[in-house]
């Protein structure tokens, strides 16, 4: 509804679209980027320029949802490869282990610090993954249309992903089973 | 690592598990370890959440797409299509239409011949035409009322000069040994042959025996 408005030139419609997408977008693109803020910005308007642009092309029985996160998703992907920092971004995954040390408290900062620093570690196609289901709350089905990509191979990395966080935040685990407790 | 364990794992806590699910969770992980990693999943999802809350998109990327927008939109209806050119026609119709068209402007075109003027020619001479027109003013004298004219003739000099020039004949001895006197007595006694008389003469003689012809014909005694 608000798509076919758009396509017809409404601003309402884009301002209502801009304020449900503009900071998630971002944030994605913040996690995607290596938390550069500024680059970010950035490419959250190229998303939404791109948006304006392909408007007409936009299927309206479809989820805008899926499409503006396949938009930024490719963006963000073109941008690697042209600066060939895809091969550097997918080798990071092995060639950095995570010092296991033992937290003595439960620290939020100091977790999502963490987190963040395990989260950057992740290859380029599981960190998508990742932001795309634990923050973005996209079905799996969702996920493989925007990666353009089966739904086993969506399991798949979910899995792995699962395991090496907790495998890596293994220390918080059992702060958090304290907190719990 | 199985999907369905991962799916249990992030949707639900160990007490929401059913009896069946229970029982396939625990040939994977302990109940703590279930614990733990259920309470991780929940706790990157929450952390990143609002991690998310502190960034905000800048407001000047909106006023470039709402510019873009616009823009657009301007150009989509500048390249919009009248509604008259929008109109389909049968394409018979649009040959027959150009046919007609060509038909009734074919005679015009001969007619005009412009074909067969060179192209330099210099088809006007010259566009503006000048009449000289002397235009004689009429010139008023004013005199006062009490002027006298006074008109004085003077004998025509110089016609009496042109007279002077005109040739007279001369009648000379040099031609005839006859005096002008002669001849006028010659005439005068009628011995003579008189050619202004010549309807009244029954009789004469020829010019050539006449002493007045012989002199103006020069023939010699």
């Amino acid at each position: 509804m608000l798509m076919s408005s758009l396509q017809k030139g409404d601003e309402l419609a884009f301002n209502i679209l801009y304020e449900r997408y503009s900071d998630r977008i971002l944030y994605y693109m913040f996690k995607m980027l290596r938390q550069d803020e500024g680059k970010a910005q950035d490419f959250t308007q190229d998303v939404f320029l791109k948006v304006v642009e392909y408007s007409d092309k936009f299927d309206t029985n479809k989820s805008f949802k899926t499409w503006i996160f396949t938009i930024a998703a490719n963006h963000c992907k073109n941008h690697f490869r042209s600066n060939k920092q895809m091969v550097e971004m997918n080798s990071s995954v092995s060639s950095h282990l995570f010092q296991d040390t033992k937290e003595d408290e439960y620290d939020k900062n100091e977790f999502r610090k963490r987190l963040n620093t395990e989260v950057d570690k992740l290859s380029y196609t599981y960190k998508e993954t990742f932001l795309l289901r634990y923050k973005e709350d996209l079905k799996l089905k969702e996920i493989a249309e925007v990666m353009d990509c089966p739904l086993g191979t969506i399991k798949s990395r979910l899995n792995h992903i699962n395991g090496v966080l907790s495998e890596k935040l293994r220390a918080y685990e059992t702060l958090f089973n304290d907190k719990t407790k | 690592m199985d999907y369905r364990l991962t799916e249990l794992l992030e949707k639900k806590s160990f007490e929401e598990l059913s009896e069946e699910e229970k029982s396939f969770v625990l040939t994977h992980l302990s109940e703590t370890e279930y614990r733990q990693q259920h309470q991780l999943i929940s706790e990157v999802k929450s952390d990143i959440k609002e991690e998310a809350k502190l960034l905000k998109a800048n407001d000047q990327i909106r006023v470039n797409a709402l510019e873009a927008l616009s823009l657009k939109h301007k150009e989509k209806d500048a390249k919009t299509i009248p509604l008259w050119l929008n109109y389909k026609i049968p394409l018979w119709t649009a040959v027959a239409a150009l046919l007609l068209i060509f038909i009734l402007t074919t005679p015009l075109l001969f007619n005009t011949k412009m074909s067969e003027s060179a192209p330099n020619e210099q088809l006007v001479m010259r566009d503006t035409v000048y009449i000289e027109k002397i235009v004689n003013d009429t010139i008023e004298i004013t005199q006062p009322a009490d002027t006298v004219i006074k008109t004085v003739y003077i004998s025509n000099k110089t016609k009496s000069t042109e007279d002077e020039h005109l040739i007279t004949p001369e009648f000379t001895n040099e031609r005839n040994d006859l005096s002008k006197t002669e001849i006028d007595q010659t005439i005068a006694s009628e011995k003579s042959f008189n050619p202004m008389n010549i309807g009244n003469r029954t009789s004469g003689k020829s010019l050539s025996e006449d002493p007045v012809g012989r002199v103006i014909l020069n023939i010699s005694k």
